[in-house]
């Protein structure tokens, strides 16, 4: 089927070139929805090789410095390009935590810093994981209590981090920890690229809703890094770490494909339910939720692609991003809400059971919707910051 | 996709014109007469500001741009029909028939707006005379400016065909309506008997006949979205000014979350009524249909759903006849269901997928 989605970024010949490459090079598609782990060894491998790949072939890292294998006049459009047609083709997707050390390091990192590790991420052989979040310090961020103590040449590191992803595939981490806590809170935490074999530190997978394992916990005990793992300057931690998390601009374009696919699949499907009798697709009530979500869909898209025309314009405004994040969480939910409703009975079907519908797709899909909503800033955190900060109310 | 500095500047001018010239008490007014509303002098200025030539061919005008002085209409909440007035004068310079209308409409020596059919009414019949007349019959139940306009551009159907008449107002029986809506001329128009001679109607392809009902729904969409921008510049006033338990109500985050959410559904609404706006510019139909119904679509909830909490976040003052705000919030309810309900809008985008 074709859909007329509307226009979006053009760039036809490299769409038609990166689209052929994902054809060549990508790993089977994911079964499940969202940002998973690799569940075994042989997938993580098969991931490395594939991530490496589009590095090789300058589908990503172009915006990079030239001496770290960045392309010159890079056009920050192709980035989008790319991550829709991986999307598209339902591959998976640069590794959250590789790029945000990347865009970590190429910032704040220092020379020998960005010698060492640059290289790493573009070949794949490091996996880097983010260790932000806390047991008390979700929403609340800047309130983070894991401390690095400093001792002699380094820092003593003691505490717990949560919500890890990949962090059981992992050798490198990207750590925050409270390094001065007489500072007021935002100022006493340093960023830290650490190596996840240090002694004292174990990581636990955790089982989530879903039933599958994509986090982690990560406790620290006396874990001693070194003063070079300092990423910027001491106390400096909140600001690298907000600046890397801003450069994470692709995301709504490769999400709102995402959601056409699974719209599409969830109308083809619906053409063969039947509902007391009837078929779904001749139920108002059915239509009627398949046109406000394929409405909803573009106008996701266009919040996207118009909080990218006013980055690059350098008219970029506090409420452009926590909207796009805020309109696709939602959206991504009720979508899925609406597909697993719409099978009757048969919603409660999930993986494993002979009669799932795909596979029990649908389920995992709705499940774990709910990731979307509360990581990276919940939605009622989204709504605080476009109150505060876009429409001025007061704190 | 984003405006340029020239649409920019439009928008200014046409928003501080219209502030010095909408006056919502008059609105307000019980049993308010349409001169009250607005005058010949006001269509005057406004064309001579350029508004009612937005669209004529030869001006390079475009929907981008008429889009940008919609809003600003229904931000001010005012009663004259510019962006219908401006379709007009677009439609009958392509057709090829009332060009002193079409001159007059730009000059702001008359006003003229469509007359069509609500979506799930009967057409507005025409029968071809051997005289080369067209007669009508049938009957335009909303026709917005209907009252004011010197002009109509009638919408009708010959069988399976689509033909557009240019009929002089007064030939038309027309009726004020009683609506939600106080700040606006409207009226029903029956046009049974009507006689249109040679010459001031034509048959017209699907290019003009859809490009007449998409732009007219996408008029209200967008409408809608200057009228709601109107009530999150009220209701964020409202809240940082308004205290109770002794601290302003906007530092409450119950309020806050309403607002934010206004705010996303706004800005939502207007991406999708800009786009569509572009999309007619770009002339392929199909396209410019799905855009039109995916804005009015997330339009007709999002504006319909920001009127509704901007009442709420005003609390018993939004309640009040003398508030300006149920001017708006009954405005967008107009918006929302006239020409192509939300309900109709996503209908389409269901039948037209696949």
């Amino acid at each position: 089927m074709s859909v007329d989605w509307g226009s979006g970024t053009e760039l036809g010949e490299l769409r038609a070139r990166v689209r052929a490459f994902v054809a060549g090079h990508a790993p089977g598609r994911a079964a499940r929805a969202g940002v998973r782990s690799p569940e075994n060894a042989a997938e993580l491998a098969e991931l490395r090789h594939w991530i490496a790949a589009l590095f090789e072939a300058g589908y990503y890292g172009a915006d990079w410095p030239l001496e770290f294998g960045g392309a010159a006049g890079h056009d920050p459009r192709r980035d989008v390009v790319v991550a829709e047609e991986i999307a598209r083709a339902r591959a998976p997707m640069h590794l959250g935590g590789n790029g945000l050390a990347a865009s970590a390091l190429i910032r704040f990192g220092s020379d020998e810093q960005k010698a060492r590790l640059l290289p790493a991420i573009r070949s794949c052989d490091d996996l880097w994981c983010q260790l932000f979040s806390e047991p008390g310090a979700g929403s609340d961020l800047a309130g983070m209590r894991t401390r690095a103590v400093p001792d002699g040449d380094g820092y003593v590191v003691t505490g717990q981090k949560v919500w890890t992803t990949n962090g059981h595939w992992a050798n490198r981490g990207y750590l925050l920890a409270r390094t001065d806590p007489d500072m007021p809170k935002h100022k006493g935490i340093t960023a830290f690229a650490i190596d996840m074999d240090t002694p004292g530190i174990d990581v636990r997978p955790l089982r989530e809703l879903t039933g599958t394992s994509d986090f982690n916990e990560v406790f620290f005990d006396g874990a001693r890094i070194p003063a070079t793992a300092v990423i910027g300057t001491p106390g400096q931690g909140w600001i690298v770490a907000n600046a890397s998390l801003a450069e994470e601009r692709n995301g709504v374009s490769a999400a709102v494909v995402d959601l056409q696919l699974a719209w599409e699949d969830l109308y083809a499907l619906a053409q063969k339910i039947e509902i007391e009798g009837r078929p779904a697709v001749e139920q108002a009530d059915v239509r009627q939720r398949f046109g406000a979500l394929r409405a909803e869909i573009r106008a996701c898209a266009l919040l996207g692609q118009s909080s990218f025309a006013r980055w690059r314009a350098g008219r970029e405004r506090v409420i452009d991003a926590p909207a796009g994040k805020l309109w696709f969480s939602e959206l991504n939910l009720r979508l899925h809400e609406f597909a697993v409703d719409l099978l009757g009975a048969r919603g409660i079907l999930t993986e494993g059971d002979l009669d799932a519908v795909d596979g029990g797709r649908w389920q995992d899909a709705y499940l774990y919707a709910r990731a979307y909503t509360i990581a990276g800033g919940s939605s009622e955190i989204m709504r605080n910051l476009i109150a505060e900060r876009a429409l001025g109310l007061p704190r | 996709m984003l405006l340029s500095d020239e649409q920019v500047s439009l928008a200014e001018a046409a928003r501080d014109w219209l502030a010095e010239r909408t006056d919502l008490a008059a609105a307000r007014a019980d049993g308010a007469a349409l001169a009250a509303l607005y005058s010949a002098d006001d269509v005057r200025a406004a064309a001579e500001l350029g508004l009612t030539s937005l669209l004529r061919p030869a001006e390079g005008g475009t929907f981008a741009d008429l889009a940008v002085v919609v809003e600003e209409l229904g931000r001010a909440g005012s009663p004259l029909p510019l962006g219908q007035a401006a379709l007009v004068a677009r439609l009958l310079d392509q057709i090829g028939i009332g060009a002193a209308v079409s001159d007059a409409v730009a000059d702001g020596s008359a006003l003229a707006v469509p007359a069509a059919a609500e979506p799930d009414d009967a057409a507005i019949g025409g029968v071809p005379g051997a005289d080369g007349t067209l007669t009508l019959a049938g009957r335009a139940a909303i026709v917005v400016g209907g009252l004011g306009a010197a002009w109509l551009l009638v919408s009708a159907a010959i069988g399976d065909d689509r033909a557009l008449a240019l009929v002089p107002a007064s030939s038309a029986a027309r009726t004020a309506r009683t609506t939600l809506d106080l700040s606006r001329d409207i009226a029903a128009v029956d046009l049974h008997g009507v006689t249109v001679p040679a010459g001031d109607w034509t048959r017209v392809g699907a290019d003009v006949a859809d490009t007449l009902d998409q732009a007219l729904a996408l008029i209200h969409t967008l409408d809608a979205v200057g009228a709601a921008g109107r009530l999150l510049d009220m209701t964020v006033g409202y809240v940082k000014e308004r205290e109770q338990f002794g601290r302003p109500i906007g530092s409450f985050q119950a309020v806050k979350h309403h607002a934010a959410t206004m705010a996303v559904d706004i800005e939502a609404s207007r991406l999708c009524g800009h786009d569509a706006a572009r999309a007619l510019d770009g002339g392929d139909l199909l396209s410019a249909g799905t855009a039109v119904a995916v804005a009015g679509s997330v339009a007709g909830e999002g504006t319909s759903r920001a009127a509704s909490t901007a009442l709420q976040l005003h609390g018993g003052m939004g309640f009040t006849w003398e508030h300006d705000l149920h001017l708006f919030l009954r405005r967008i309810k107009v918006d929302e269901l006239v020409r192509g309900t939300t309900r109709q809008h996503r209908e389409r985008l269901f039948a037209t997928a696949g």
